[in-house]
């Protein structure tokens, strides 16, 4: 018995989704029982930048972006309503914010529970987030990382009130608001923040979170100088916070 | 629990029989319900798997169940140990060892026989030695699949 022959296709989907997203799409040519295997790998990870690198302006030519993102438009049409556990997504500029939108939202609409999105198109490009995300009664997970300000409309202190089930949240880049605020979530158990501060570097406001479930909260913030109005108290009502880790940093640096 | 009791009799389909610490065994979630469900008395008949092949699943699962028992040894060694494991496997060994931990439904197991695929996988060229596919498109389908993932392929 051959054994490879007998390898069901869950099992070479798995191996796919060990491999990176280009690796994953060149087995298509393999032969016919490959050719659409790649759309069923069960944590879709897309990821633009490994075509990016190697090979010096090969983006730029004609038709490779385009059928990059073809490419994720047949994958996502091709699983149908499947369930999405895990997407992550990595692109940056050049990449169409409007199929990044539908991308998002369909993986929203088939319930995914886990959202990476790495996602660095600069300021001219107006870029928010679908308002899908904020209302997802599945996202439990969600981790927004950009090389540029973040792409939430609103501050901090609303943003949390949406999110109905969501449990871990990392925000890279967020604006500091510039009032006294208090951010609310009665479901959040991981918090990861980094906040720039913009108007208010000379004298921060205060932000206060009443999170009664969070478990671990990290917290970077990009000031000019560090003074003693820079500071943090954890109150009792959080009594299962256990790990708590503060930065105040005055040279920019992503988290 | 009497000291019988913890041992377990694995009987591979050529009948090689190997008697294990149930802790080792139950790594398995195929042999966890079995034994939860009461159907099979001490020793466990598995019929999908060679004595050759279920010798290197069991010495898997004593490492395993070793470090999670008595955490005496590191996760760095422990990685080691499972990059040493599947360095040398020959493909049809690592094939079967894939489908005896699906069959047995050894999470960790297929996950690091997976990767070993992976590893040795980056390439099509690589892909179509170490996986025997053969290509059975027709030139024109091939170059229509290239035009379609252009941003996948080095040119």
């Amino acid at each position: 018995m051959d054994p490879l022959s007998s390898l069901p296709d869950e099992i070479l989907t798995h191996i796919l989704s060990l491999l990176t997203t280009k690796e994953a799409a060149s087995t298509s040519i393999l032969s016919k029982r490959w050719r659409n295997l790649v759309a069923f790998v069960p944590n879709l990870d897309i990821d633009d930048s490994v075509f990016l690198h190697p090979e010096d302006g090969k983006r730029e030519r004609d038709g490779v972006l385009e059928s990059f993102m073809d490419f994720v438009d047949r994958v996502l049409d091709l699983q149908g309503d499947s369930p999405i556990t895990k997407f992550s997504l990595k692109c940056r500029e050049g990449v169409d914010s409007d199929r990044v939108d539908s991308w998002i939202v369909k993986a929203l609409q088939r319930g995914v529970s886990e959202l990476d999105l790495s996602i660095d198109f600069p300021y001219y490009y107006y870029y928010t987030l679908p308002s899908e995300l904020f209302v997802s009664s599945t996202l439990v997970k969600l981790k927004v990382t950009s090389v540029y300000d973040d792409f939430f409309d609103d501050k901090i202190e609303d943003l949390l009130l949406c999110f109905p089930v969501l449990e871990d949240l990392q925000i890279a880049n967020m604006e500091r608001a510039n009032l006294d605020v208090t951010v609310s979530s009665a479901t959040l158990r991981k918090l990861v923040l980094s906040v720039f501060g913009s108007r208010s570097y000379r004298n921060p406001k205060s932000i206060c979170f009443d999170t009664p479930n969070l478990l671990s909260f990290t917290y970077l913030e990009m000031i000019e100088e560090y003074n003693n109005s820079y500071s943090c108290n954890v109150r009792k009502k959080t009594r299962n916070l256990t790990c708590v880790q503060l930065c105040w940093q005055s040279n920019p640096t992503i988290l | 629990m009497s000291k019988s009791e913890k041992k377990i009799v694995l009987k591979s389909l050529d009948n090689e029989a190997f008697e294990v610490e149930k802790a080792v065994a139950l790594q398995s979630q195929t042999i966890w319900v079995m034994c939860e469900d009461k159907c099979v008395g001490n020793e466990i008949p598995l019929e999908n798997v060679t004595g050759q092949i279920l010798a290197k699943v069991i010495d898997y699962c004593k490492k395993h169940a070793v470090v999670d028992g008595d955490g005496d040894e590191s996760s760095e060694e422990l990685k080691n140990w499972d990059t040493e494991f599947t360095k040398n496997m020959d493909q049809s060994t690592l094939f079967n060892m894939i489908l005896a931990a699906n069959y047995l439904n050894i999470k960790s197991l297929l996950n690091l026989t997976c990767q070993a695929v992976a590893d040795k996988t980056k390439t099509i060229d690589e892909f179509h030695t170490f996986l025997n596919i053969e290509n059975n498109f027709t030139p024109e389908e091939e170059a229509q699949i290239c035009q379609e993932n252009l941003w996948a392929f080095d040119d």
